[in-house]
């Protein structure tokens, strides 16, 4: 009795002791210096200091007029002084935003000067008002501001205008482009305005190329799904992408501020400098005239001539290929690429159509230099006669073959298949040192940009652990941020595969990779987990990890005033003071 | 100050009268221990729980008052950060005609989720890997019963009130649930089946606090579930099955909570059962638990996340009441 009493007055004391308890929230030491909530997503942000317009001319204002101007400030006369300002790409609600930095001492805020969801351009391909946008960039040399919404169009503004409301100081009336809500637009390429169904996923521009007339490249993205196969580019039956360059002919201020104000542009556009990739492109980087593009290539393909799709897998067991001679000895369904370049096969369909990438070097080059055939230079591919190859493909007259970068696409010109259903589809006659791209390949690609013939020429491809999320490049070193694989470093031109993985970044998904050249820091930022911060000159593939930012869901960071982190979330902007870590 | 009144009680009580023991222990398997959804690596778990309960019947008023205090351990073989403890406590006082009223008070400690990255950490200078997140369940409820045209069947109406208290670092989710529920119930010599709805209305409470992950959050919801229990009996045996269904509606209406905007869901379990007694009146029973949820939302991050099923298989043995 005594025992059960004993244990009763014990839960008793558990009971008073342990329940009901509300925590105290915790707060970390170095919480977040500033919040701006946002209802959609910031996807992009760019931090532009001590701006100053030329077109802005503050003599002119009197005192009052003067002292209540951003841009300008009274000193017994009125004249110019610069600003900081915050570019924030926000994803459905808010559109384009631009604050007026306001730092002092060791508190930061923001005034929204500029906000404008209201100049998408509706058309029979862009039918709703739906400005997502996801990337911005920004061009010192001619205060162009290049605006990407996602799938759908790419725009530019030239910021003083953007921003004349903000000022009195600037005369010209500029013209309130699409709306006419008194807001100033930006516009969309004039590329769009030719061809209305390309839509672009991806906008870069090599900000190593100061001086020059802004050049920004943009990936388009073609998806059988939504558009009819008459709309892919040709030969190609599947969804793929192409890298398209966007460039000015002359000065964007070619007939006076005026007309720039008004967005009077003289710009010009290729839309095929790049050969066919495939749809999973996840990032592309300009630096340097060199093009970084993560994940270019897909598995291969096989398709009937109706269109369907046929599932054959390769090959690649040592027992399944002891015995193997020909195609006709491998396991039905299945196809297998030889050291010697010949694509063998066991299909108990008929194949009216193949497209297969290639790993390792050249392959448009290598077929044109050695294939004893002449075929059609089409500009991104080069068609040849199916009889230009060895292999079944050669008995069926209307076949074609073409090559486009590194893809090999097979096709017929009228509805027709190969007729054979084993042996071997196609000699390419090409040599060991190309790999067949298959469903557990994962590679990022260099090419090499050529401005004065606006064309990408192959460079090398690059084998990396998991699929790659993002890409950068820093001087000698590429980094790239993976999927649930962290971010890896290696030296530009090393293509094997010699890859170090940064310090910490663990099993993070990589969404973003920015150097600041000026601070010298590295900025990763990892989605949910938020923000890693590297201190790294740039010149060796060791980047000294500093702090760990545990910001809501990241996209993308910079550095502001050498003390700031500047983070795009998920829920708007957050802004964190990195000092006194 | 309400612990102080039921540790006071409790001892009050201790010292003056004897009591009924009973204990249960439970063997169990979680096929999706911490309610992973389908593209996560799910994780199982086996666990063993133990359950005591004191019972007594003291005379306060013209009737005697059934006073039950139960305890329950749970021990998580393969992952011991869902180990916990509850407790209860509850009390029926008979106010003739079969009519009662009671209060039931129960405690479950330390629920744990899983681990989330706490945004209110701020910089620091080691990686981050995220925070265990565990909240405390507390639950009060008043009823009042009383039988309908056959004393075999009765109706109950409660008024419900209930706290979820996280840890400190995820306070943001903190809810204080105000709630109304009514049950039918009825039995007869084979047949004990019983019907109830609830309806919840959840207030976050740390709306706005000082914490940044408050600004843009807000927990707060409304549901309404069902329960539905069938059971047979025949001689010593039983079998039956419930159905339990939680349809929630988030309350949020700020646009850049991503995680509770315009969110639903349904929740469903599904037990059934068989139990027997052993010759020495110790009783056992097999359970099956199957449950899913549904979750709707206008983003897909958030469905994935919050959409998961699992099954769960218990064996309980029951012994013997004992008199002390």
């Amino acid at each position: 009795m005594k025992l059960l009493q004993y244990i009763i007055f014990i839960f008793s004391i558990l009971i008073y002791s342990g329940c009901d308890k509300q925590s105290n929230p915790f707060i970390g030491s170095n919480s977040v210096a500033y919040q701006e909530n946002l209802s959609g997503e910031s996807r992009d942000v760019i931090i532009l200091e001590d701006v100053e317009f030329d077109v802005y001319n503050c003599s002119l204002l009197n005192e009052e007029d003067c002292n209540s101007d951003i841009w300008c400030s009274y000193d017994q006369s009125c004249n110019n002084k610069t600003n900081d300002l915050l570019i924030v790409a926000n994803q459905y609600e808010e559109g384009l935003i631009i604050y007026q930095i306001l730092e002092d001492n060791n508190s930061v805020s923001l005034s929204k000067i500029y906000q404008n969801n209201n100049f998408e351009v509706l058309d029979e391909s862009s039918l709703e008002n739906d400005l997502e946008l996801r990337t911005l960039l920004y061009s010192d040399d001619s205060n162009m501001l290049y605006i990407l919404d996602k799938f759908e169009y790419l725009y530019h503004g030239w910021l003083p205008a953007l921003l004349e409301s903000t000022t009195l100081s600037y005369n010209d009336s500029c013209w309130d482009y699409e709306n006419l809500d008194n807001i100033w637009d930006p516009i969309s390429f004039s590329v769009f305005g030719q061809i209305s169904n390309l839509h672009s996923t991806q906008i870069i521009m090599d900000e190593s190329n100061s001086g020059n007339m802004d050049e920004v490249l943009f990936l388009i993205k073609y998806n059988s799904n939504i558009i009819s196969q008459q709309n892919l580019p040709d030969p190609i039956k599947t969804s793929c992408s192409k890298i398209g360059a966007y460039y000015f002919g002359s000065e964007p201020t070619w007939l006076g501020v005026n007309g720039a104000c008004n967005g009077i542009f003289d710009t010009n556009y290729n839309l095929d400098i790049s050969p066919l990739f495939d749809y999973d492109i996840t990032d592309i980087f300009f630096n340097n005239d060199k093009i970084f593009i993560a994940n270019p290539y897909n598995e291969f393909v096989f398709k009937d001539a109706l269109g369907n799709y046929l599932n054959l897998t390769l090959t690649n067991s040592s027992d399944e290929l002891e015995n193997i001679i020909d195609g006709c000895d491998l396991p039905s369904n299945t196809v297998y690429f030889t050291n010697s370049g010949k694509l063998l096969y066991n299909t108990e369909n008929d194949i009216g159509y193949f497209e297969m990438n290639f790993n390792g070097m050249d392959l448009s080059d290598y077929i044109n230099n050695n294939l004893d055939c002449s075929g059609s230079d089409l500009g991104y591919y080069k068609q040849y006669p199916s009889n230009c190859f060895e292999g079944e493909i050669s008995n069926n007259n209307n076949f074609s073959v073409s090559i486009s970068g590194n893809k090999v696409i097979g096709y017929s010109i009228i509805s027709s298949d190969i007729e054979s259903n084993c042996g071997t589809l196609i000699d390419l006659d090409i040599n060991e040192n190309f790999q067949l791209v298959d469903k557990n390949t994962n590679s990022l690609s260099v090419y090499d940009y050529n401005s004065y013939s606006n064309l990408i020429d192959y460079n090398y491809d690059l084998e990396t652990p998991s699929k790659v999320k993002s890409i950068y490049n820093v001087g000698d070193y590429i980094l790239t941020g993976l999927y649930d694989d962290g971010c890896y470093i290696t030296l530009l031109g090393d293509n094997t595969s010699n890859l170090v993985k940064l310090e910490g970044t663990n099993s993070f998904t990589v969404n973003d990779i920015y150097y600041d050249e000026l601070n010298q820091v590295l900025l990763l930022s990892i989605g949910s987990s938020g923000v890693l911060m590297y201190s790294w000159n740039g010149l060796s593939p060791y980047p000294n990890f500093i702090s760990h930012i545990v910001s809501s869901h990241a996209y993308t960071a910079r550095i502001y005033n050498n003390k700031y982190v500047v983070i795009a979330t998920k829920y708007g902007v957050e802004i964190y003071n990195y000092e006194n870590i | 100050m309400i612990r102080l009144y039921l540790f006071s009680f409790i001892l009050f009580i201790n010292l003056i009268f004897s009591f009924d023991y009973k204990s249960n222990y439970y063997f169990g398997y979680d096929n999706n221990v911490l309610k992973y959804s389908d593209n996560e690596n799910i994780l199982f778990s086996r666990y063993i729980s133990t359950q005591q309960s004191l019972s007594k019947k003291f005379k306060i008023l013209d009737r005697s008052t059934r006073f039950n205090f139960l305890i329950k351990k749970n021990y998580y073989l393969d992952n011991n950060d869902k180990s916990n403890y509850s407790v209860s406590l509850k009390f029926k006082q008979p106010l003739g005609d079969y009519r009662f009223v009671d209060f039931s008070y129960n405690y479950i400690n330390d629920i744990y989720l899983r681990e989330y990255v706490d945004v209110d950490q701020g910089i620091v200078n080691y990686i981050y890997d995220g925070t265990d997140c565990y909240f405390d369940f507390s639950k009060y409820s008043i009823g009042y019963e009383r039988p309908l045209n056959r004393k075999k069947s009765k109706m109950n109406y409660y008024y419900l009130y209930q706290t979820q208290f996280y840890n400190k670092y995820f306070t943001e989710f903190d809810l204080e649930l105000n709630g109304y529920k009514i049950k039918y119930s009825n039995n007869n010599k084979y047949n004990r089946y019983n019907i109830s709805l609830t309806l919840f209305d959840a207030q976050n409470i740390t709306r706005n606090d000082e914490t940044m992950s408050t600004d843009y959050m807000d927990r707060g919801y409304k549901e309404f579930s069902y329960f539905l229990s069938y059971e047979y009996k025949l001689k010593d045996k039983k079998i039956g099955f419930s159905i339990n269904e939680n349809s929630r509606q988030y309350s949020s209406n700020i646009i850049a909570d991503q995680l509770h905007y315009k969110r639903d869901h349904i929740d469903r379990q599904i037990f059934i059962w068989y139990s027997f007694y052993h010759g020495n009146k110790n009783k056992s029973k097999f359970i099956i638990k199957y449950r899913e949820r549904n979750t709707d939302s206008g983003y897909s991050w958030v469905e994935d996340l919050k959409t998961f099923d699992k099954l769960t298989f218990e064996y309980i043995i029951y012994l013997r009441k004992r008199e002390f």
